[in-house]
This record gives structure tokens, C-alpha cells and sequence, in this order.
């Protein structure tokens, strides 16, 4: 697996991440790099490959994200996104270390037909990992204020298909901002849902490492095309308090990370098309890229958490 | 022959003085407010206002924010009929656009329409 030679580097402590030119410190689809969380520490470093070539140690578990399939997509960017969710597939079954489980992070499908979703859930049949938690996208709840969605995946969840879980240590939070989406299009979490989300995390541990995730980008990236949650700054000042937040988003196609304190926000690629950079077109939308080149901003996110040490480790992985 | 203001006359007049530049400032603000919003709440009758907010909510994602078309097409200009536009917007066209059938009400239907036939 090739991974594109532009990587960054970010020492939140001592390298002055610029929070005003983030946006430039951004690591664009393809690259690939390790973030470590200690104590809620943040360091990093280069991976020399694939991150998932080192073997795993006692006492860890990993998982592998995958956002934004939109199966039933057949435009030009990518006429064929079944084909590329079964190429993802196929690179997380041939992960050294079969993940505990999947996160899919939302636009599961393109417009919220129920083939689509059958397609989706066919072709996710292939993973040998059998444990998927799900997220929905706007494209998923578009049609019909998600019930469809909510038919296949919202059991055991709450209000609107949020819900947690916990996993050898780590609290994982899913949380659902694409219902009702604003005029601007930024996402909403709602005040039920907020409430709900300071409840779940009243009385953990503020040693509890937690993984929130959520289909648009609970930061904000970029207003100007609805690349934020409005209410996104409430939700994350209940979680200020924990040492170790990861925050996992799709939507915008493109790999994109940010530190701020102890939490890390982390976006990943899409299965099925890229997006332009933030600003860097008239308005987002699928793009098209050079032919052949397709599968460099595609790709999967593998996350590896070391217990104990409270390590986390994200690592982006293109389908080139 | 001139004659100087008594000190209730020149409060008066700052009185004055006052009402105009808050009332200019109030029509300055407020013009600038329909030149903002165009035809986001003054010059829509109604149904169209809602229209447009469910439109910028549910179709814009496809259509662009201004409706002139990206994944879906531009929307100014139809030609088609109510009840085809109708029937578009609550089944879809497989493979191309999403049914909207459970979500919209039939009144929300008919603001949608109501906006797209503003959008010359």
C-alpha cells in the first residue's frame, strides 16, 4: 500500500501548531500519519509504512473507520463506489490484525433508497468483522427523517440513533448531527441529544479514554459550505475534562486533523469520491480527478489503542 | 437680528438631531437587509418563504444554494407542471434523486413549488 509522501508533523506542545493557519497543517487524503495520546499528551511521528505492519502487543485492540460509501452514487467521480467499498473491504480483511470492529462514520448511501442500503449491507457482509457501529450521514436520512436508517440500524439506540458502548476501557460515544440540518448546512445535535451526551458522561472517569464519533465534523472546518456542527463547542466543552478525546467525522472526503488540548479531531477519507479543499472550489460536490488517480484520496482510517498506557494511534491508509 | 438659543431650544433641537440619524441609520440597516436577503423574507410571498427553507435544507445539497444546479440540475426556468414537479419531489427518479414522499407534507410540497416558480 503506497502512502503519498506528503506527511506532517505535529508536536502539539513544543511545534506551535497554528491553530489560525490550521488549515494549512492539514495531512490531505493519502498521507499517513501516527498520533500517539499519553496522559492526554499529544506527540506524532512519520510512519515508515504501513502502520498496521507492526505487530500488535498484549493488552491492545484496534478498529478501522470507513465514512461516506455512498452507494447509489454513479456520477462521474466515480461510477463504480460498490467497487471501491469492496476494495476497502478487501484491505481491512487483510489487515495484519483484524480489528475488533467497524465504524462507519455516515453516508451510507447516496439518496436514501432502500437498495441502497441493501447493497451497502451486502457488500459490508464481505468484512471478516463482523461488529459495525453506525452513524448516519445527511444522505442517509435525507428521504424520510432516517427512518429507513433507523429500521436497520438505530436498535439499542437512543432519542435519533445516538448511543454509546464501551470497549476494553475506552468509551465510545456515536452521535448523530445530521438530523434537520441547518439552512447553512452545518450539522445539529439538538438539545435532547446534548442533554443525553452530558448524562452518559457524568461520573466516568476523567481518566476514561473516549472516542466520539459523528458524520459532520463536530469542529468547525469550514462554515462557509456547512463543514461544522453548530452546537458542536457545547458538546465538546462536556468532554474538556477528559485526558484522552478522539473525535472521528466523515463528510468532507478528505483527511484532515486538529488538536486542541487533549482532544484530537481526525477526518477521514471517503470509499467513494473526493471532495475539493475547503475554499479551493466554488462549492463542494463530488470531484473529479485525474483518471488513475482515483484511488489515491480514497482509503480506510485504522485506530489502535494501547491499554494502559492510554496510546491512541490513527492512521490513514489510501485504496491506491 | 440674531439671537441666541435658550438651553431648552438646543436640547430640543439635539433631540431632534438625534430621531434623525437613529431613524436614517434604521432605514440605512434595514435596506441593506433586503439587499442581504433578497428574496429571503421581503420580496417571497409566504409559501415561497418556506419553500426556499426547505429547499436550502433538503435541496440545495444537490441543486446548489442559489438552485442554478450541480449533482442535479438548474431549477430556474422550469416548464413543467405542477403536479409533474409534485410528483418528481415526492417519488424521486430512481438512481438520480431522492423520494421525498415520507418526509414532505403535501403543504410542503406546494411551498417547494411555490419557490421554484419564483426562480425565473
Amino acid at each position: 500500500m503506497k502512502l503519498k509522501s506528503k506527511i506532517l508533523l505535529h508536536d502539539h506542545n513544543h511545534d506551535g501548531l497554528d491553530r489560525r493557519g490550521f488549515l494549512e497543517c492539514m495531512a490531505w487524503a493519502g498521507t499517513g500519519m501516527l498520533w500517539t495520546v499519553t496522559g492526554g499528551l499529544l506527540g506524532s511521528a512519520i510512519l515508515p509504512g504501513r502502520a498496521s505492519a507492526a505487530p500488535m502487543m498484549g493488552g491492545t485492540f484496534n478498529f478501522v473507520q470507513i465514512s461516506d460509501s455512498h452507494i447509489g452514487f454513479n456520477k462521474d467521480a466515480n461510477k463504480d463506489v460498490a467497487g471501491t467499498l469492496k476494495e476497502a473491504i478487501a484491505r481491512i480483511n487483510a489487515l495484519p490484525e483484524p480489528p475488533d470492529f467497524i465504524l462507519h462514520t455516515g453516508d451510507l448511501t447516496h439518496l436514501c433508497e432502500a437498495e441502497e442500503f441493501d447493497t451497502l449491507d451486502q457488500l459490508l457482509k464481505g468484512l471478516k468483522t463482523s461488529q459495525i457501529f453506525y452513524v448516519p450521514g445527511e444522505h442517509d436520512v435525507i428521504g424520510d427523517n432516517g427512518k429507513k436508517y433507523l429500521e436497520r440500524f438505530g436498535k439499542g439506540t437512543k432519542g435519533r440513533g445516538w448511543y454509546s458502548f464501551d470497549h476494553k476501557g475506552v468509551h465510545f460515544i456515536g452521535l448523530v448531527n445530521v438530523m434537520d440540518i441547518k439552512e447553512n448546512g452545518l450539522g445539529i445535535l439538538g438539545g435532547e441529544q446534548l442533554e443525553w451526551l452530558k448524562d452518559d458522561l457524568s461520573g466516568r472517569s476523567s481518566e476514561t479514554p473516549i472516542v466520539v464519533f459523528a458524520h459532520i465534523p463536530l469542529w468547525t472546518v469550514y462554515p462557509e459550505w456547512g463543514w461544522g456542527t453548530s452546537e458542536g463547542a457545547q458538546a465538546l466543552s462536556y468532554l474538556k475534562r477528559f485526558g484522552s478525546v478522539t473525535v472521528l467525522n466523515g463528510h468532507i472526503h478528505q483527511t484532515m486533523k486538529k488538536v486542541e488540548g487533549h482532544v484530537t479531531f481526525h477526518t477521514a477519507m471517503s470509499t467513494a469520491f473526493p471532495q475539493p479543499e475547503p475554499g479551493k472550489a466554488p462549492k463542494p460536490g463530488p470531484m473529479k480527478v485525474e483518471a488513475g488517480k482515483l484511488r489515491d484520496y480514497l482509503g480506510i482510517t485504522e485506530v489502535n489503542y494501547t491499554e494502559g498506557k492510554g496510546a491512541l494511534a490513527i492512521v490513514d491508509a489510501t485504496l491506491a | 437680528m440674531r439671537r441666541w438659543l435658550s438651553i431648552a431650544e438646543i436640547s430640543e433641537m439635539k433631540l431632534v438631531f438625534k430621531i434623525l440619524i437613529v431613524s436614517a441609520s434604521a432605514i440605512i440597516i434595514g435596506l441593506a437587509g433586503v439587499r442581504a436577503g433578497e428574496e429571503t423574507s421581503v420580496r417571497l410571498p409566504p409559501a415561497a418563504r418556506l419553500g426556499r427553507t426547505l429547499f436550502l435544507k433538503n435541496c440545495a445539497h444537490c441543486h446548489a444554494d442559489d438552485a442554478t444546479g450541480d449533482e442535479g440540475p438548474d431549477l430556474h426556468g422550469l416548464t413543467r407542471s405542477d403536479e409533474w414537479i409534485a410528483r418528481r419531489i415526492r417519488d424521486g427518479k430512481k438512481g438520480q434523486m431522492t423520494a421525498f414522499g415520507e418526509k414532505f407534507s403535501p403543504k410542503d410540497v406546494d411551498a417547494l413549488i411555490a419557490y421554484l416558480r419564483t426562480l425565473k
